[in-house]
């Protein structure tokens, strides 16, 4: 249930494999998004209106523990190297897309946070994601952990050449 | 000396023989006792101790069970806290186990009160409590309040939950934060079978976390509903008291209660643990309303930097669609529609800025009209994808920022509602007193209110009819439900309503006069709202079917279809509103009758809290016309 190692050394795991040129990370491949609108068809309500929509909507199965949904853990309690932007990214896929399309948005802030890019840097991600748009997403069908390769890899080259 | 403290002494006599930790435990158990920490208010804000009527019968709201360590601790807090005394400084079990670790917050609390460092109540680590806390590492709480969802009256009674705040309360950053709520256990029932369950508390409540993110797909990206955020003024070590109280509470199922202990109830309980004054002082007795509890806490706290408000994407769409040239507007929406494909020569000639925005507002309109389910997955998809391509070769950023309205949620008026009025009816005068425990009707004031929407819980009205001395229930509905949003171009909402109360029927009688009769009315609408040019003027029509018993019908029901059709009309500002409505109903089974009513209402907000209100009428019912009118003046609290 707990995992040995908390949210800190995940990022820290990500930093060395972006700072190591290993741009395929092949861990937490069980929670992928599959595509742009897949949250949102998961999501769909329909027209009938909740007439009964209180405080107890949002019940979910999940939410009961306070310890089971953390980031960082797998069912073993091993630490899976950068499960939290993984898990970001695909239960953000439909926001990081628009967002990417904009240019801007708080989605590419947090997903630049964890990619530990410092502050000054995340306007300039949201420009780079708008310039890369169909390298990250080239088709309705990506699914996250295909977007965040792409990036991966994008962000290699822009080292490599910078 | 006090029973308690000569049963400590006792206590301490045969435990004399356990060695030096035992002295210590007597030591502290007597200065627990002389401090009178177990009637402390924050050992009972621990304990989830609420004093039942008149203060008597103080007992824990938490299911008997594992949160207690003393058999009788759920209603005996003095016993809980010499148990949780003795397991802290006795030998026991070690690890995640040992009681330090079980119950951290009741441990640093009662070090800070007996003035004995925490390491006397548990030294050894807690691996599985301090990696929870480090993951955390909570620098603040924000509250969170997801407004009513568009055309849905019944989630006006809305919803908290809290924020754990990993960096400044507007960073981005948050998103990634845990967001707590406290949610029934239903195991997927619904409709009247989880109404009333809901409603008697059968159901366990959990306390749960969750990104925040996760959340905000949820109320935001599904449900449409715009996002309140209030960053409370904790101090760090007050933060620190609810984690770790949140902790102990882990795993506790407490029984869920629709209206009064619902989640907002719980949160504030919660946060309670910091500042045990905390207290529910707004709104009606009876239930605890979500945005009476954002208020509480806003006494009880205050707020910490700027409360931030957070546009759901229907609302953007909305700010998106006002925001573009009439030929613009249309083209987005051709775009939205698939009549027009990005690549379009009307869309390749737009300005790269325009161009941006048209394509930015076709993709989100395609999204709203998806959730709908006005279009098609796989299509939906496809053209989400090329309208986002496209959008990502016009000009980045633009985006139109949607105003924060002027008038905060806890801001509105009160959620309940008192008024005394007085009125003529068919020549008879009477006086009038009217109690709403919840929530906004027509009337009211809409400030801060979501526009077009009311709800009634228990709205009861009682006439004193001076000339005959006699005292007459006039009505108490027990819901009353309407949606009014308007249609436009793109927006097509149906209107709908909701009723069931019992309400005052004038049955005339053959000798002319008017008798005055109890009938049970039921019935639903449905229908259409227009706002031409997004003007102060709003139409409406709905028809409804209406179902109706009372030994006053000849029958003892009747049954039959009507129609409503109405006009309303507001100041810039809400300080004054009217409306004029004609409702007719046609009775086809049971009784069979006409039954008219032609109805004006205004109402001028003179206060915060206070309001005046002249309503009159005319009616007409089984032959016979009679008319009514009525001044009063409201209250909010």
């Amino acid at each position: 249930m707990h995992c040995k190692q908390g949210i800190r050394l995940s990022a820290l795991a990500l930093g060395v494999l972006l700072g190591s040129g290993l741009g395929t990370p092949a861990l937490a491949d069980n929670d992928v998004g599959c595509g742009i609108g897949t949250r949102l068809m998961e999501g769909k309500t329909g027209l009938l209106p909740h007439v009964l929509a209180s405080c107890t909507n949002g019940y979910t199965l999940q939410s009961v523990s306070l310890t089971f949904n953390m980031f960082g853990c797998d069912s073993t309690g091993a630490v899976t190297a950068d499960a939290e932007l993984r898990k970001f990214a695909a239960a953000n896929i439909d926001q990081l897309s628009r967002d990417a399309a904009r240019g801007e948005g708080e989605s590419l802030s947090a997903l630049a946070y964890l990619l530990q890019l410092p502050a000054e840097q995340h306007d300039a991600f949201g420009l780079f994601a708008r310039d890369h748009f169909v390298e990250l997403f080239p088709n309705q069908g990506v699914s996250s952990n295909e977007v965040l390769d792409a990036l991966y890899r994008l962000l290699d080259e822009q080292r490599v050449q910078g | 000396m006090s029973r308690r403290a000569l049963l400590i002494l006792v206590l301490a006599l045969a435990h004399g023989s356990s060695g030096p930790s035992g002295a210590e435990v007597e030591s502290l158990l007597r200065r627990a006792d002389a401090l009178e920490l177990a009637r402390h208010p924050a050992w009972e804000a621990l304990l989830h101790v609420r004093p039942g009527w008149f203060g008597l019968r103080r007992r824990s709201e938490l299911p008997d069970g594992e949160f207690f360590l003393a058999p009788d601790g759920h209603s005996d807090p003095g016993a809980e806290l010499e148990a949780t005394l003795r397991g802290l400084l006795e030998p026991g079990p070690g690890g995640d186990e040992a009681i330090h670790c079980r119950f951290p917050a009741r441990a640093q609390w009662l070090a800070q009160a007996l003035g004995v460092p925490s390491e006397r109540l548990g030294a050894a680590p807690c691996p599985a409590l301090d990696e929870w806390r480090e993951n955390l590492s909570p620098r603040g709480i924000t509250l969170i309040f997801p407004e009513a969802f568009m055309n849905n009256p019944a989630s006006m009674f809305g919803h908290t939950l809290l924020r754990l705040d990993v960096a400044d309360p507007n960073a981005p950053r948050n998103l990634l934060a845990y967001a707590i709520d406290f949610t029934a256990k239903t195991e997927g029932d619904a409709g009247p079978v989880f109404l009333a369950k809901g409603v008697l508390g059968l159901y366990p409540g959990f306390f749960g976390l969750n990104p925040y993110y996760e959340k905000l797909e949820l109320y935001a990206d599904w449900q449409n509903r715009d996002i309140w955020e209030y960053p409370l003024d904790l101090t760090r070590e007050e933060v620190e008291l609810v984690l770790l109280h949140l902790w102990e509470l882990d795993d506790i199922g407490v029984p869920y209660y629709f209206f009064r202990q619902n989640c907002s109830y719980q949160l504030i309980r919660l946060l309670a643990v910091a500042r045990p004054e905390l207290d529910f002082r707004h709104g009606f007795p009876i239930g605890v309303i979500p945005v009476d509890t954002v208020r509480d806490a806003l006494d009880g706290f205050g707020l910490q930097g700027g409360v931030r408000y957070r546009a759901s994407p229907a609302t953007e769409l909305g700010v998106f669609l006002r925001t573009l040239e009439p030929e613009a507007r249309r083209l987005a929406l051709a775009l939205a529609r698939g009549e027009v494909g990005p690549d379009d020569a009307r869309v390749a000639g737009l300005g790269a800025e325009e161009r941006a925005a048209v394509l930015g507002t076709a993709h989100e309109a395609l999204r709203y009209s998806f959730l709908q389910g006005e279009v098609d997955e796989e299509v939906a998809r496809e053209r989400s994808y090329r309208l986002l391509v496209a959008r990502s070769r016009a000009t980045p950023g633009g985006v139109p920022r949607v105003p924060r309205p002027d008038v905060r949620p806890e801001e509105g008026h009160g959620t309940a509602l008192a008024s005394l009025g007085g009125g003529v009816e068919d020549g008879e005068g009477f006086i009038e007193l009217r109690v709403r425990p919840a929530l906004h009707g027509f009337l009211d004031p809409e400030v801060g209110f979501p526009g077009d929407s009311m709800i009634g819980f228990l709205d009861t009205r009682l006439r004193i009819f001076p000339g005959s001395g006699r005292v007459w229930l006039q009505e108490l509905v027990l819901v009353e439900l309407r949606s009014m949003t308007p249609r436009d171009d793109f927006f097509h909402p149906p209107s709908w309503g909701l009723e069931t109360g019992i309400r005052t029927r004038l049955f005339p009688e053959s000798d002319g006069d008017l008798d005055r009769s109890l009938v049970w009315r039921s019935g639903g609408s449905l229908g259409l709202t227009y706002r031409p040019g997004d003007g102060p003027a709003t139409l409406y029509g709905l028809a409804d079917a209406a179902l109706e018993i009372g030994s006053g019908f000849d029958h003892g029901w009747a049954l039959g279809p009507g129609i409503e059709l109405g006009l309303e009309l507001a100041t810039p500002a809400d300080r004054w509103k009217g409306r004029l409505f004609a409702r007719g109903h046609r009775f086809l089974a049971g009784d069979r009758e006409t039954d008219l009513e032609l109805g004006l209402g205004q109402r001028l907000t003179l206060t915060r809290r206070t309001a005046a209100i002249a309503e009159g009428g005319f009616h007409h019912y089984a032959g016979e016309s009679w008319l009514d009118a009525r001044l009063s003046l409201q209250w909010t609290f």
